[in-house]
């Protein structure tokens, strides 16, 4: 008996049902979970993340004056 | 900031009214570390940038070349009244071996994706993760081992796809002494650089982007090494460890999640950091970007098998392709739908920003391509679009317009920024953005167009039911001037990445004479989540058990979110997650395809190829012939009536790798054996428009004079043996040799005998012919005599040479 008899009487074609149903569950629990209120103002702050991190670097305790780590405008 | 706009509009929203000095203190709520002074590694960024626009001109040159090279043979046989022929200056396109299509063609498509956009996402990565992470990159000398691999894989895959070292598989035609090193840089420098960097961030909170940079790196490592696996036979020679049915599952389960690892989740990444930087405000919805995130890695993987549609490959498998494929329409338009309305309350910026005009034309594009990939993966539709150029078009107006666009507009975004200078010409951008926007335009439309009819002729009948258009020639000839529409575009498309290359030339030479580097400062972070984000737990639940209440706890954390922002806290069981979320799909999908039986009924006529076969299978591998021809027949009706019975999973067996190719720029080769005399195919390969007027295959004669080494033909039986292929005695040293030599006297005697040319009968073009006449033919001969358990496939494999070595 080969290998691949053993695989083929192991009823395989299910496997994808499994994945559908896994992704499913996975794909509502994420869903759930962002639309509870209580992570609204978490949420807003890591939205901010890519506007901090220049703001940052004119507070910072730099040797340097702040108005030199400005960058630069176009 | 038009800050006071937004109050008015949303008081309820804290995050979007705040002032910006308050901004800074955002996403680290709680500075619990001792502050701590860096400076970001900005010279790496620089190295990268500069390359994206070096290999991006050389990728777009090279596809201008492969384009006119399609054009090229219809006017070189030109003739004016007075005899010259104007064109013929240009035939060096189609007779230098090392510019063949089937060569260049995958130098094009690898210098686009790995060297253009591959630099691209390195150059963003870089620049962004830094930020987000409020750190330096973890190591400078990997960030310098990781820029000066990269750039050395692809001088190498310069080097070695002309030259026809291939692996004969789409998009990963590397062989594997580069593939080695591709994972060496991929996951050795890049990823451990990244994935450190993130270990001694200073920010908690992992900001979305990073997820998606996370998810490129840990797919694009698993669908690398699994596809790539391959039996050395040679320092540049190896052969796919899969074959037929098998190969083109993984190769399609990698080709199209190289689209969806490298190509997209990457540039969404970029998009989520650089389309908020550009238009100076937060993304349109974090949440929608938490959704767009998992729902899109957990779905692209397993949409890779639509690319094989009414092939060999199991109906369950595509059709399962299909349905995810279909299902990806909501991640990606949430996704590109997030990232336009990221520009809400600034859309009059766009008359001004050369680089928010990119970044809304590429997600514009990206949402174009993801509307018509899933359309075209509905098997209907890909009845038609299949084989023909609506895939050109469809995957050129993602590569131009979504990783193109992205990419020039990051540049433009970066490019003061990196060299400290203004932007020379914002002039010379804008223009910059209308001729890419036109070039591509001038490039799809006509491609689209060229798609279509070809589809149609191949499946138009007359009134008596037969083909109407019986020579597949016609079909090719019909699209020249389409094609000529496509090589104006390439060139716009060109110009304008020149323009972009003088105008960051001349922001260079403005560049002040050392480089500013400003310290930047941040409280370190702790390892431990800080005290308010542990989950505070009231049990709602007045219960006496024990077990109720950490039933409830359990619950309670649960429906807070707590886990979800461990997981962005720790990145380790975040990539483990995204491991899993990737590997589950690729595992579900791909394991039954191997070891269910059935998938794959075993065929007892088809046999291993002779040895002189195998080499010239080489050949047809090296010749990149599968850029332009298929092997695979579908079961309908045009197809079986054109090509002759469709193919069966059974045939291919034997194929490392499986070249059924994706492409109809000539007819399909599945069943070409005894089709035709050996003479005409001499003949054909020697000059393709003696024997086929209209035809625009490039020339072969330099295989009527290169020679077969007959002792690599030894070792290539060998390391087929090796997997899998039961090659009985020919293994034994000099068996092969013997064998092929005989069959390529044969061939090269019939030739003599037709008055062709003699001596042929060590020249490689001999091989390629037995391999050619071999196509096709296994099926229709009666299955093998049982044959005594001491001598092996041997007779079989006499019957089989002299079978295709006859002339019909």
């Amino acid at each position: 008996m080969r290998m691949s008899d053993v695989m083929s009487s192991l009823g395989l074609a299910i496997f994808p049902i499994i994945a559908l149903v896994l992704f499913l569950s996975v794909f509502i629990g994420v869903v759930l979970q962002v639309t509870r209120r209580n992570r609204k103002s978490t949420l807003d702050n890591a939205a901010f993340l890519p506007l901090a991190d220049e703001v940052a670097s004119t507070r910072l305790a730099s040797p340097q004056p702040a108005a030199n780590a400005k960058e630069p405008t176009r | 900031m038009a800050e006071t706009a937004l109050v008015a509009q949303a008081p309820a929203h804290p995050g979007r009214s705040a002032p910006v000095s308050d901004i800074s203190k955002r996403g680290s709520p709680n500075p619990v570390g001792t502050m701590e002074s860096f400076v970001y590694d900005d010279a790496i960024v620089r190295k990268f940038l500069t390359a994206t626009v070096v290999w991006g001109i050389v990728a777009f040159l090279a596809g201008v070349i492969v384009a006119l090279e399609l054009v090229v043979p219809s006017v070189i046989n030109y003739t004016t009244a007075s005899g010259t022929r104007p064109f013929a200056f240009l035939s060096f396109l189609t007779n230098i071996q090392f510019l063949t299509f089937g060569r260049l063609r995958p130098l094009h498509t690898n210098a686009a994706i790995f060297a253009f956009a591959g630099n691209s996402i390195f150059a963003g990565i870089y620049y962004s993760t830094q930020r987000l992470c409020k750190a330096r990159m973890w190591s400078d000398t990997l960030s310098s081992l990781h820029f000066w691999g990269w750039q050395l894989i692809i001088v190498c895959a310069a080097l070695t796809l002309p030259m026809g070292f291939t692996q004969g598989k789409e998009y990963a035609e590397l062989e594997w002494p580069i593939d080695i090193l591709i994972a060496i840089a991929w996951l050795g420098f890049f990823g451990t650089n990244f994935f450190m960097t993130l270990k001694v961030r200073r920010e908690r909170h992992m900001y979305v982007a990073l997820w998606f940079y996370i998810a490129t790196i840990v797919t694009v490592t698993m669908l690398h090494v699994l596809n790539s696996l391959a039996i050395p036979a040679g320092w540049l020679k190896s052969y796919s460890v899969y074959a037929g049915v098998q190969d083109a599952m993984m190769q399609w389960w990698y080709g199209h999640n190289a689209v969806a690892f490298f190509l997209t989740t990457p540039f969404l990444g970029l998009m989520y950091y650089f389309m908020p930087k550009a238009a100076e405000r937060p993304v349109y919805s974090y949440r929608l970007s938490i959704v767009h995130f998992w729902s899109l890695i957990f779905i692209y993987i397993w949409a890779g098998p639509h690319h094989l549609h009414y092939t060999a490959l199991p109906a369950w498998a595509s059709t399962l392709g299909m349905l995810f494929s279909v299902m990806l329409w909501m991640p990606s338009w949430g996704g590109g739908i997030n990232g336009l309305l990221t520009l809400r309350g600034a859309w009059h910026k766009l008359t001004d920003d050369p680089v928010l005009k990119f970044f809304v034309v590429g997600v514009t594009f990206y949402m174009m391509s993801t509307f018509e990939g899933p359309m075209m993966s509905v098997k209907t539709v890909n009845m038609l679009s299949h084989y023909t150029d609506w895939t050109i078009a469809h995957v050129h107006g993602g590569a131009l317009g979504w990783n193109g666009f992205m990419t020039f507009g990051m540049i433009y975004w970066l490019a003061p920024r990196l060299f400290q200078a203004p932007l020379h010409s914002k002039k010379l951008a804008t223009t910059h953005f209308w001729l890419g926007t036109l070039g591509i335009l001038m490039y799809i439309i006509p491609i689209y167009v060229a798609g279509i009819t070809q589809g149609l002729m191949w499946r138009a009948f007359d009134e008596t039911g037969n083909l109407k258009f019986p020579d597949f020639v016609e079909t090719v000839a019909k699209l020249m001037p389409f094609y000529w529409i496509r090589v104006g575009g390439g060139l716009l498309f060109l110009t304008g990445a020149l323009l972009m290359a003088y105008n960051l030339v001349r922001t260079w030479m403005a560049r002040p004479a050392r480089y500013e580097e400003p310290v930047q400062s941040a409280p370190a972070l702790y390892a431990t989540p800080s005290h308010d984000e542990r989950p505070r737990f009231v049990p709602a639940l007045t219960s006496n058990t024990d077990a109720g209440r950490k039933g409830d706890v359990v619950l309670q954390s649960f429906f807070n979110g707590w886990w979800h922002r461990v997981w962005e806290g720790t990145p380790y069981k975040f990539i483990i997650w995204a491991i899993i979320a990737v590997a589950s799909g690729s595992a579900l999908e791909i394991i039954p395809m191997f070891a269910v039986r059935s998938n794959v009924p075993s065929i007892a006529s088809v046999q291993p190829y002779t040895p002189l076969e195998l080499c010239g299978r080489d050949v047809y591998v090296a010749e990149g012939c599968y850029n332009c021809h298929s092997q695979m027949i579908r079961p309908i009706w045009a197809e079986t009536k054109r090509y002759g019975e469709y193919s069966k999973p059974g045939e291919f067996v034997y194929d490392h790798p499986f070249q059924w190719g994706s492409r109809r720029i000539g007819p399909d080769l599945a069943r070409e054996g005894g089709m035709r005399s050996n003479l005409w195919h001499v003949l054909h390969l020697q000059d393709p428009r003696q024997s086929i007027t209209q035809s625009i295959m490039p020339s072969y004669a330099h295989l009527l004079d290169a020679p077969i080494d007959f002792d690599e033909i030894q070792a290539h039986v060998r390391a087929q043996a090796m997997i899998g292929v039961p090659y009985g005695e020919d293994v034994k040293e000099g068996v092969s040799q013997k064998l092929a030599r005989a069959q390529a006297q044969t061939i090269a005697d019939n030739i003599a005998k037709d008055n062709g040319p003699k001596g042929l009968e060590d020249k490689k073009i001999v091989a390629l012919i037995a391999y050619l006449q071999r196509l096709g033919t296994d099926i229709s001969k009666p299955p093998p005599a049982p044959a005594p358990a001491t001598a092996d496939a041997k007779p079989d494999k006499a019957a089989v040479s002299s079978a295709s070595a006859g002339t019909h």
